[in-house]
């Protein structure tokens, strides 16, 4: 089989300050027909950068700064742009990327979108064009796809959204299809049917997928080959299996590293049967602001739930977006103020703490390690906040005191007079924990602590929970999507859905032997890895 | 250029290469010293402020003298000028040059209180409607409007005709007009904040709603307001220009420049300088304001990069 | 296609503004321009000088104050006899018209001046009513007046009174003040065609005037615009849009002479200036002005010389009388008060201020001159908060009391008698708020001199009251003005010596 695809030694470089950055190096990869190639790396891995070159979509500062592309036995650098967007590009090679949202343009209706691509590559007439568009919205399995024709991108949901991108980029029937993250923004449940979709439609089309993920799981499943970045260079490349089998390179080993501690079983901490928190029959309603003759819209996220915390576990909530998990912790931490039902930490009516006496209980880590610190204040200033607004203590003791903590969490004492922008994501991540736990509180509230976070890093800061977990004996309640991280973490799972909860019980048995049919879902849309 | 090396030795941290180790304060000031628009304003400012502070006190000159004997002289660049009146002498034989000076001071004072009066009412508004929502954002909002339909100009004039004009009135008068900018910016800068992360931990360790407003969210409307205030200092100076001219601003034979554009408009034919010179430095003024604000919009802009020249 | 939208665009921009007709010699049209609005064309209804100029144009009284010498000689009147003190018989002229044609007669005479007296609206009605006890009709063209006492300055009030047609005022009871305020039926040597409330009257020359004493006009068409700012005034002046302007300063008529484009006159007035100083208390009692000392050394504060020279220019000069000194009755052998500012502080000190006061002084006019008394002011201590604003604020501020020491003017247009300013100025209290002496004799004194006809007796009460009011200070009396008009080279206008523009004697030349 011929190459479709031949890069030799593609380098991309950044003008800035008067000086070039290499940004990608030597980066060459050879696809054939029907070929299925994964892209895996971290971000700043150059991983999408080096496929903006390859469709010519790369950002002002940056350009091709030598090697070549060839595509199906012609070079590409020989096309000027105007015939490279005629020939090849939307036509023989085609891009999906990760928020379908901002690609698909929200003033035009999808029948138009879908038309306009048709039309410019095909001398055809329009009822043609509507043909094609009709047949292709029906291949990516898109339900009532006649009415979603004449629907604008805000009336759908995100996964119908990823599947009208897909049609948008497979109505040419392209050789290539070059898929950026695709599923990355998508719930889990939606990631598993999208993927299958683009396995299939491979199939049936015949054509190249090179796959982009941070996801090692997932690219595992769609991929035969895969090549491995960091830091801008291959440093690993080869069939899929034998690669997650017996890598090569150490930072491979490294991300495999991540994903198998998550699969291993974990040691399980000092439980104590006496129920520190107890929620009964909390729920919460949001009302719509009301429109012209409409009633106002009510949304209920929380509904009648009731659980109880055991001192000393960890316990998961899981569930979609929606599904009101975050909502419940808000209001177990007192942030939200429920409309029904009854909270009680360590015996106490939530209502009846005191807040100051409620921070040294309860306290929250947050998902984004961007909007959790204020930008202004230094490290040693955020974290030792906490113990100035609640304690009278002096400033030397409180300096001691947060130099103390943040080398618990990792960070050495010169830290102390940085500032947030200073940091990198993992490490201000760190700082919040600090934050959080230099009050001594009993429980720890984790809202998706990793999901903005790299893989290794992720990991990284797991170690540190659970360390913490340990010698400070802290109760946690973790909220996640992240399957394999609740695993990892949890002694007990709660599965909501819709502001409910569907299913609750030890982390091996409902994850295992899932008794709702919603939760079996759930679970089999982990993508661990093909071994 | 000369700045930026004099920048260089002043804060040499702010010009390290590894972005990591610059504070934010660092990147202000990286930023601004790349900025050729709010160096050329800021450079132009301080001569203006240079000018106002110790001119008078340097140069022994004074607006007030009347020498009726030496009216209408021209400027020293006219035919019949010459060097002990610069600028010539206005329709009282006062010294024309002393009288422009001492008006920027009249125009910085009120410029720059005018513009803190209008701020602290507008972010005060602004802040409480923003994070307080519910009925004080009705209420606000309800000013906010009024504000906003009433003239301006008009309601500065009936309120300084009534109460009488004086320095203090027409800072006031001025600022009490103009604080909606503030706080639409404000309002709007709040309630991004309030829903960060950063605020909600705050409200989870117990710090009270005005330790959160002081200390969590105001600083970080910082960067808008000032951009703001400079705008607003501009519109202001020219506000009490425009309430001088019109007769119910800075009273005579105070030098401002409003005033001195007033007196001078009857001689528009054969002493044009009496008009144009104020109206330079009004203009001279303003620009520089503008364009220094118009660099901090840039500057504190959270998207902005640092581009070297 | 982008040619022909320009073209258009052009064209209806350039519609949007109204194309200005040069009028001129060649169609025999005059355009003068007033600074100050003509809201209506009653002169019944204004008082500035300008409602004056153009009352004389389309209306007449029954006597006329003469250019030449500024004697009264009879207008519509054709003769008069004195028939004692307080009767006077009036013979009217026979060939007399209305505008509308009809024939002037007594009883439009007797029908004016029953008007005035009994209709309150209308502002010559406090000071007719003052003196005129009957009026009645002696004949078709005969009329006698009856006044309540000898009153002097008879003659003025008969030139100010302009005749109107009977009955078109309305009846008593039912009195139509905006009859005549639109168009007008007078009996002047010019006609109104057109009026535009404060923007501009078009007039044209009667031709069935009578003549008279104001002589026939030797150009037909005049157009009167209101255009209050002196800039513009200026343009117009220099691109041809006007002929005529007045109360024009000395630098900007000089340095227009000087272009050659048109011609300066700088001639005198009748207006003078002073500063009125409330000795009486009535803005606060006991406030340094009520001190004589004070008022003294205000008086020997100010250089009136150099701000006369300087800034006014012309025959201008100082005066130290609360009068024009060329007018009838003002006698001028009084204290006069010299320009000594060490002098003024020892009498400050000596009053009990050594380190001065603070003084609002409130003006309207002459902002420069203003400005020039502040400095004069300040340099012997008093500091001086200068109010200066409209004639409105300043008339509104003086009836409540609140006016320490105002700077004001008056005009005595085409009335050289110093009647015409005392009357107003040292009125009772009780009927007035300009007289803030407190002082009754000087009430006693200057109203009383016109209440006689005998011209002995006046000269004396008015000797004795000027040089009370010199003597206490109740004035700063400060200079007498000139009369500034610039007027194209295509016209003869020559300044009269009152300073009063009459625009019904102006030729092409």
């Amino acid at each position: 089989m011929s190459d479709l695809l031949n890069i030799q030694n593609l380098e991309i470089s950044f003008q800035s300050n008067n000086k070039n950055l290499k940004t990608v190096e030597n980066f060459s990869i050879n696809l054939n027909e029907k070929e299925s190639l994964g892209i895996v790396g971290e971000s700043g891995s150059g991983k999408t950068l080096s496929m903006l070159a390859l469709t010519r979509l790369l950002p002002k500062q940056a350009s091709v700064s030598s090697g070549s592309i060839i595509f199906q036995n012609r070079n590409l650098d020989e096309l000027d742009n105007k015939n490279f967007y005629k020939e090849i590009s939307g036509k023989k090679i085609s891009m999906i990327f990760q928020e379908p949202m901002t690609a698909l343009n929200p003033v035009h209706t999808i029948g138009k979108q879908l038309l306009e691509t048709y039309l410019y590559h095909n001398n055809v007439s329009v009822e043609k064009g509507i043909e094609r568009a009709l047949e292709i919205l029906d291949a990516v399995k898109l339900t009532k796809y006649k009415q979603r024709m004449d629907q604008y991108p805000h009336q759908l949901s995100g996964g119908q959204r990823q599947r009208v991108m897909i049609a948008l980029a497979l109505i040419n029937n392209p050789s290539l299809l070059i898929a950026d993250e695709p599923t990355t923004a998508l719930d889990v449940t939606v990631q598993k049917e999208i993927i299958q979709l683009i396995s299939d439609l491979r199939e049936t089309i015949g054509m190249a997928l090179i796959f982009i993920s941070h996801d090692l799981g997932v690219v595992s499943q769609i991929s035969d080959n895969v090549v491995v970045m960091k830091n801008g260079e291959i440093v690993e490349k080869g069939k899929t299996l034998k690669v997650l089998e017996k890598p090569n390179h150490p930072y491979t080993q490294g991300l495999l590293d991540c994903l198998f501690k998550l699969e291993d079983e974990q040691k399980k901490n000092q439980i104590k049967d006496t129920p520190i928190i107890k929620v009964k029959e909390i729920s919460k309603s949001y009302k719509l602001p009301a429109k012209i003759f409409k009633k106002p819209e009510i949304i209920y996220a929380v509904k009648k739930v009731s659980f109880d915390v055991k001192f000393g576990e960890t316990i998961a909530i899981v569930g979609e977006s929606g599904s009101g998990k975050s909502t419940v912790a808000k209001i177990i931490n007192g942030l939200i103020n429920k409309d029904e039902g009854k909270v009680e930490i360590k015996g106490q009516n939530i209502e009846d703490i005191e807040i100051s006496d409620r921070a040294k209980i309860i306290q929250p880590v947050f998902q984004d390690p961007y909007s959790t610190l204020n930008p202004i204040h230094t490290i040693g200033y955020i974290v030792s906040r906490p113990l100035t607004i609640n304690q009278n203590r002096s400033e030397s003791e409180v300096k001691e005191e947060v130099i103390k903590i943040l080398r618990l969490v990792g960070l050495s004492e010169e830290y102390y007079n940085r500032f947030p922008n200073q940091l990198s994501g993992g490490q201000r991540q760190r700082v919040a924990i600090a934050r959080a736990i230099i009050l001594k509180p009993q429980i720890l509230i984790c809202d998706e602590p990793t999901s903005a976070l790299d893989v290794t890093i992720q990991s990284q800061i797991l170690d540190l929970l659970n360390d913490l977990k340990t010698k400070l004996n802290i109760t946690i309640i973790l909220i996640s999507h992240d399957i394999s991280v609740v695993k990892y973490f949890s002694d007990r799972i709660i599965v909501m859905y819709n502001g409910e909860i569907i299913e609750m019980g030890n982390t091996n048995n409902v994850i295992n032997i899932p008794k709702d049919k919603y939760t079996k879902r759930l679970m089999s849309s982990v993508f661990s890895l093909k071994k | 250029m000369i700045f930026k090396t004099f920048i260089k030795r002043l804060f040499p941290r702010s010009f390290d290469n590894d972005i990591y180790n610059l504070t934010p304060k660092d990147l202000i000031i990286r930023k601004s010293s790349n900025h050729g628009g709010f160096k050329f304003g800021l450079a132009l400012l301080i001569i203006i402020f240079l000018f106002a502070i110790f001119g008078p006190i340097i140069l022994d000159v004074s607006p007030y003298e009347q020498d009726l004997t030496k009216r209408l002289l021209p400027p020293v660049w006219k035919e019949g000028g010459s060097w002990e009146y610069i600028f010539g002498t206005d329709g009282n034989g006062r010294d024309y040059f002393a009288r422009i000076l001492y008006g920027t001071r009249i125009s910085l004072t009120i410029g720059f209180g005018a513009a803190c009066v209008g701020m602290i009412i507008g972010v005060t508004l602004g802040v409480c409607a923003g994070y307080f929502g519910g009925w004080v954002d009705q209420i606000v909002s309800y000013l906010l409007t009024c504000q906003l339909a009433l003239p301006g100009l008009l309601l500065a004039m009936t309120i300084v005709f009534l109460i009488g004009p004086s320095i203090t009135v027409v800072i006031f008068v001025i600022g009490a007009t103009h604080w909606a900018f503030f706080l639409v910016v404000s309002r709007s800068a709040t309630q991004k904040i309030k829903n960060l992360d950063y605020v909600t931990s705050a409200r989870a360790i117990g710090a009270s709603k005005f330790q959160i407003i002081m200390r969590d969210i105001i600083p970080n409307t910082f960067s808008q307001i000032i951009v703001i205030f400079t705008l607003e200092v501009g519109i202001a100076i020219l506000n009490e220009a425009s309430l001088s001219f019109l007769g119910v601003g800075i009273q005579p034979p105070t030098p401002s420049w409003g005033l001195l554009i007033a007196e001078g408009k009857e001689a528009i034919f054969f002493q044009p300088w009496l008009i144009i010179l104020p109206g330079i430095a009004l203009f001279t003024l303003v620009v520089s304001i503008n364009m220094m604000g118009d660099g901090l919009r840039d500057i504190t802009d959270p998207n902005s990069k640092i581009s070297e020249e | 296609m982008s040619k022909l939208k320009s073209l258009i665009l052009t064209l209806l921009i350039s519609l949007m503004f109204p194309i200005n007709v040069f009028a001129d010699k060649s169609d025999d049209t005059f355009v003068a321009a007033f600074s100050r609005e003509l809201t209506q064309l009653d002169y019944h209804y204004g008082t500035k000088t300008e409602f004056l100029i153009l009352g004389d144009m389309i209306d007449s009284g029954l006597f006329y104050v003469n250019r030449e010498d500024l004697s009264y000689v009879p207008d519509i009147a054709s003769d008069y006899k004195i028939v004692d003190d307080t009767t006077i018989d009036i013979n009217l002229r026979k060939n007399a018209k209305f505008h509308d044609g009809s024939n002037v007669t007594a009883d439009d005479v007797v029908y004016t001046y029953n008007f005035i007296v009994k209709n309150e609206k209308n502002r010559r009605s406090k000071k007719i009513k003052g003196w005129m006890e009957s009026i009645e009709k002696t004949g078709t063209h005969s009329v006698r007046f009856k006044s309540k006492y000898p009153y002097a300055n008879l003659f003025n009030d008969l030139y100010r009174i302009k005749i109107r047609k009977n009955g078109i005022m309305g009846t008593e009871g039912n009195w139509n003040d905006s009859a005549q305020l639109n168009e007008l039926n007078g009996t002047g040597p010019y006609k109104v065609v057109s009026f535009d409330p404060g923007v501009e009257v078009v007039l044209v020359r009667n031709d069935d005037y009578y003549g008279g004493p104001k002589g026939k006009p030797a150009i037909k068409n005049v157009i009167i615009r209101s255009i209050p700012d002196m800039g513009t005034q200026q343009a117009e002046l220099m691109s041809g849009g006007i002929h005529w302007m007045y109360n024009v300063k000395k630098d900007i008529g000089e340095a227009m002479a000087k272009t050659g484009k048109a011609d300066y006159q700088l001639g005198p007035s009748l207006r003078v200036g002073f500063l009125v100083l409330d000795a009486g208390g009535y803005s606060g009692e006991g406030n340094p002005i009520t001190k004589l000392d004070v008022r003294r050394a205000m008086n020997h504060a100010i250089n009136r010389d150099s701000i006369a020279k300087n800034l006014i220019g012309g025959p201008a000069k100082a005066v130290h009388t609360a009068c024009n000194p060329v007018v009838f009755g003002c006698f001028q052998d009084v204290k006069k008060y010299e320009y000594n500012p060490e002098g003024a502080k020892k009498l400050l000190a000596k009053a009990g201020y050594p380190n001065g006061f603070d003084l609002d002084l409130w003006s309207y006019r002459d902002k420069e001159a203003a400005q020039a008394m502040a400095e004069d002011l300040g340099k012997v201590g008093i500091k001086v908060n200068l109010k200066h604003g409209k004639l409105s604020a300043l008339n509104k501020a003086r009836k409540n009391r609140e006016i320490r020491a105002y700077f004001g003017t008056w005009g005595s247009t085409a009335s050289p008698d110093t009647a015409t300013i005392s009357n107003i100025h040292w009125r009772d209290p009780a009927k007035g708020d300009r007289n803030l002496s407190g002082d009754p004799k000087v009430n006693e004194l200057m109203l009383g001199a016109e209440q006689t006809l005998d011209v002995e007796k006046r000269k004396s009460l008015y000797a004795q009251g000027l040089k009370l009011i010199a003597d206490q200070a109740y004035w700063v009396p400060l200079w007498s003005y000139s009369e500034g008009v610039l007027s194209s080279k295509s016209i003869d206008f020559k300044l009269d010596p009152d300073g009063y523009p009459r625009l019904w004697n102006i030729t092409w030349k």
